[in-house]
């Protein structure tokens, strides 16, 4: 094995246990062997809760997911900002196959962008983008087709 | 327009790139007059941070022109000399408002993988892979800049383009090690690498009252600049004893703060050099750290190590031991630079600060890959090859 291609399939397997181990840990089971339901993802919003839910409304993104969640919203300790937590009502809806969370289809990754979105409206007015960029000639190779997959769901998978 | 990219583990080619567009509303276009290699590329480069995809358009430290503005850009217009900051902060989110840039929430649009890695994800940062967010980097004829009113900064009439350059990235990492490493009037600081950042990271300990700092490298050239033009003692660590030179120099107490500008690829002698380099081709360790086990073993108790080098994941052999009994105060970051470029300006226009003379090899970026290999071999002196992408 060439150094280059060693040192990128190392560097890979860091990144892929760490993953192994967020996919082991959603998974986990309670005490007496039933499948825990999936957290809460909560996102911390630098605004007082008067301007990041104003009269209870939401930031569109959640909005937009309607009766389908549940959202809390509350003050965030130490003058931090304000604390936006949701959750599908159905737990049904929080299990997905794999195929689906590859295409970032899946509901959880859904919750989890609009979730990064809504603070990124709240905070900043608009959400950042980085497509496209300017880029030399790509080749197709395995790496690559990765690492584009990797980028597609980006915003929508991470430990929120 | 034309732009050096990564092609492959240690593959750059220039190559005929789209134009970038404005993609947000606060978001301005650079023309790109000058830009430099710096040493956390050559971890890129090299695939030790193997998010980079081929094709992508490397560089993050670099000054230019706007050509273009946003609709929500208030402080530029078209023509203003611009110094940009490496890292991309939004300037509104809670890290930013504690003045801790670089770990923006609204920076990086890819926080997945960071997210795994690290745990959370710091902002994002120009050509620095998909890892920090996929935005292109500047060592190209043009750059997108987002959040343009936190991170480009007016270059003032009386700072010479060559000078300004280095207040994008070297000069405000240095600023970060010694203002976070609390570095104090009456202190000692030890800098471990005589690179652009560690230079940086010592006239930054000046400037805040050290009364002594030592730099410490294997390179005489940057040794010799380290002396000249940062007014700095040296040590060279292929000649001496670092930690004996040390404890004689500061009384046998150690150097109050030590701060490590090496990174993941350092060298060191003896057989910790074969350990740590046989370790990290077998993956069992990503970076190399024996800098940072030096600069631990020599600070005095109660003193203060901080990381300033860029390391990727996890290390072997760390002493953790020392860190606890001697009651250090270990501490990191990437770069604030917002937080420091204004005051790195005023000291470049007032003379108190030199950094053109790290820009050894100027070139046009056509040649960039030839600089990268010459700054990557410190052939023939090199400590900065700086690229003009319109030459």
């Amino acid at each position: 094995m060439r150094l280059g291609t060693s040192v990128v399939v190392g560097a890979l397997g860091v990144g892929a246990a760490a993953l192994v181990r967020r996919l082991w840990t959603r998974t986990s089971t309670q005490a007496d062997g039933a499948t825990t339901r999936e957290r809460w993802l909560v996102v911390t919003v630098a605004l007082p809760q008067e301007e990041a839910a104003p009269d209870g409304r939401l930031p569109e993104p959640l909005a937009e997911l309607g009766d389908r969640i549940e959202v809390e919203v509350r003050p965030a300790p130490g003058d931090k900002g304000t604390e936006i937590a949701a959750r599908y009502r159905d737990p049904k809806e929080e299990h997905a196959g794999l195929a689906s969370r590859v295409e970032g289809e899946s509901p959880r990754q859904q919750l989890r962008s609009a979730l990064r979105r809504s603070k990124q409206l709240l905070e900043v007015g608009e959400v950042l983008r980085v497509s496209p960029a300017p880029h030399g000639e790509r080749s197709a190779t395995p790496g690559g087709a990765l690492q584009e997959l990797v980028t597609e769901v980006g915003r929508k998978e991470g430990r929120l | 327009m034309r732009a050096l990219c990564w092609t492959g583990v240690n593959k750059l080619s220039v190559e005929t790139v789209d134009d970038p567009q404005l993609l947000n509303s606060e978001d301005v276009i650079v023309k790109v007059t000058l830009g430099t290699s710096c040493g956390s590329d050559l971890h890129l480069i090299g695939g030790y941070i193997p998010f980079m995809r081929a094709g992508d358009i490397l560089g993050h430290e670099f000054m230019g022109e706007v050509v273009e503005v946003g609709s929500a850009v208030r402080k530029h217009q078209v023509g203003d000399r611009v110094v940009v900051c490496s890292f991309i902060a939004c300037g509104r989110c809670w890290y930013c408002r504690q003045q801790l840039f670089s770990l923006c929430d609204n920076g990086n649009p890819n926080p997945a993988i960071t997210e795994a890695l690290w745990g959370f994800a710091p902002g994002g940062c120009f050509g620095y892979s998909h890892a920090m967010g996929g935005h292109a980097g500047s060592h190209a004829q043009y750059v997108r800049v987002p959040y343009a009113d936190h991170g480009a900064f007016p270059v003032p009439d009386g700072v010479d383009d060559m000078t300004a350059l280095f207040a994008s990235d070297s000069a405000a990492t240095g600023w970060t090690g010694a203002d976070l490493g609390e570095v104090r009037p009456g202190d000692t600081v030890a800098v471990w690498g005589a690179g652009g950042v560690g230079q940086m990271a010592a006239a930054a300990a000046w400037a805040r009252g050290a009364e002594r700092v030592v730099v410490i490298d294997r390179l005489v050239n940057r040794l010799q600049q380290a002396e000249q033009h940062v007014s700095a003692e040296t040590l060279n660590y292929e000649e001496t004893d670092i930690g004996g030179e040390l404890r004689e120099l500061t009384g046998g107490r150690g150097p109050d703060v030590c701060i490590e500008a090496v990174g993941m690829e350092a060298h060191t002698t003896g057989p910790m050099q074969v350990y740590d380099q046989v370790k990290q081709q077998l993956r069992l360790q990503t970076d190399r750290p024996s800098a940072v086990r030096e600069a631990v073993h020599a600070c005095r108790k109660g003193g203060t190590v901080f990381t300033l080098g860029v390391f990727a994941a996890v290390v072997d052999k760390f002493p953790l031991g020392a860190v606890m009994n001697k009651g250090l105060t270990l501490r990191g970051a990437q770069m604030h630079g917002h937080r420091y470029i204004p005051e790195i300006l005023e000291r470049m226009e007032a003379g108190t600060l030199k950094t053109s003379h790290l820009a050894t090899h100027v070139m046009s970026l056509e040649d960039a890959p030839k600089g990268y290999q010459m700054f990557k071999d410190k052939e023939d002196g090199c400590v900065r090859a700086v690229f003009r992408p319109h030459d």
